[in-house]
């Protein structure tokens, strides 16, 4: 059988569409997962014993199940409770979530690997913990995180494409729709896993770059 | 003359391990006392217990007439009371220029012009200006403590506490550091350093205080502990630490 692309080119406005839905799903679900990942981390790394736990929870839960049947617990599990959610508010909730779960290990690794010395050179200048935390802490914490952090960013990116089973047309599912017309499905898949790559290889060169920086200047 | 510090009774155990057994001390304006002992005698702990990076057990600590009872007059006695560490501990996102600012500026709330004046003024003292806006990890060991001593001295402290000041350094770098000290000295800051620099201590100290196994053992003016300490203890340390 011979391979067809222009298939793939009459539609891809669609797949650009989809690009587009997968970019805005992804960075929705990173600054869901950003912002919970802080919290999460703190918690973790306080002195109150039950906030602790909650954190040690949440994340155990997270890291123990498949992303796959988080989102359809919120997507078609929550509705028989009567909480209806759109499937892009499934969509940026499910995966803003599990991604908030290894964020918060990421920045409290971070935060441990930052030499003790520092909060106690802090501490003994008369600044409080959290202006310490501000001031002293959090600058060289998100250095040392910065390219894990891209990392995720880019695990989060592609695992954006399981949200086309709670029916989010973005790339996967454009490409699907495709598919279910064309019935061009190497064409069509590898096309996709291409945009997929761009969209990466964007975030790796930018990894890159932020590495390199912090090489040269410590 | 007048206690500025006190240590009443100070307690202090990692777990099972009671690493101060009762230490009571008082500190004068213009002391300059360093704390000998072998390690594990407890006496960077002691340093650390005053300004509370270890939590006490029991056991009180007064400074300035004041019981420090309080997160306030903890706050007040960190501001109040410099503290060098062995390992430096320079903030190494911040040039040596941000390092030496950034407690008068967001602790003490000084104009950041005067606080940039002050800090000029110690970066010439320890002979580092032409350090001013590089990063510590650019500096010797010896540079970086010296400004961590200026980082100290800029917040005008009452008290500086030195803890193994040059212990972390290259032997050939010990000295700059000592003489930034003994500048310090005869100029009248008060003191209290733990050591092991034993010309140091007979040069400065106005009092040595000898400890071993979380107690004081023995104080005394220099001149008397290492010509005729009364313990058995001091003397064998100071044989094996003199030999």
């Amino acid at each position: 059988m011979k391979l067809d692309y222009s298939v793939v080119i009459n539609s891809f406005p669609n797949l650009m569409k989809g690009c587009l839905v997968t970019l805005e799903l992804s960075v929705a679900s990173l600054a869901l997962g950003m912002v919970i990942g802080v919290v999460l981390a703190l918690l973790r790394i306080s002195s109150f014993k039950p906030a602790q736990a909650f954190s040690k929870a949440y994340i155990w839960v997270v890291r123990g199940t498949p992303l796959l049947v988080q989102l359809f617990i919120l997507y078609f599990g929550l509705p028989q409770l009567g909480i209806e959610l759109s499937s892009m508010a499934a969509g940026i909730l499910g995966i803003g979530l599990n991604t908030a779960a290894y964020i918060s290990e990421i920045i409290r690794s971070g935060i441990l690997a930052i030499d003790p010395g520092q909060m106690e050179a802090a501490q003994s200048l008369g600044m409080s913990y959290p202006k310490a935390m501000v001031r002293i802490i959090a600058p060289q914490v998100i250095r040392v995180i910065v390219p894990s952090l891209l990392n995720q960013f880019i695990i989060t990116l592609k695992n954006s494409s399981i949200a086309s089973l709670v029916t989010i047309t973005e790339l996967m599912r454009a490409g699907n729709q495709i598919i279910y017309a064309t019935f061009r499905s190497f064409e069509v898949y590898t096309v996709v896993a291409l945009l997929y790559l761009i969209m990466c290889s964007a975030l790796m060169v930018l990894s890159k770059h932020v590495e390199q920086k912090m090489e040269t200047e410590g | 003359m007048e206690a500025i510090l006190t240590l009443d009774n100070i307690h202090k155990s990692f777990g099972d391990l009671e690493v101060l057994k009762g230490i009571s001390l008082s500190v004068h304006k213009g002391e300059k006392i360093v704390i000998l002992g072998p390690s594990g005698s407890g006496k960077s702990t002691v340093l650390r217990c005053i300004n509370r990076l270890e939590t006490i057990n029991h056991g009180t600590i007064c400074f300035k007439g004041e019981e420090i009872n309080s997160h306030t007059r903890l706050t007040r006695l960190r501001m109040d009371v410099g503290m060098v560490f062995q390992r430096f501990n320079l903030f190494p996102h911040m040039t040596v220029l941000e390092n030496i600012i950034e407690g008068p500026v967001h602790v003490r709330k000084v104009a950041k012009k005067e606080a940039v004046e002050l800090a000029e003024s110690l970066l010439k003292r320890i002979g580092l200006m032409d350090k001013r806006d590089v990063y510590p990890k650019q500096l010797s060991g010896g540079q970086q403590q010296r400004v961590a001593i200026a980082r100290s001295l800029a917040m005008k402290p009452d008290i500086l506490l030195f803890d193994e000041p040059t212990s972390a350094l290259d032997p050939e770098l010990v000295g700059e550091v000592l003489d930034v000290m003994k500048d310090l000295a005869d100029e009248g800051i008060t003191m209290v350093v733990v050591t092991h620099e034993m010309q140091f201590a007979r040069d400065v100290a106005d009092r040595v205080i000898f400890m071993d196994d979380g107690m004081i053992i023995e104080q005394d003016s220099p001149e008397v502990i290492f010509s005729s300490p009364k313990h058995e203890r001091t003397k064998m340390f100071l044989k094996r630490i003199l030999r």
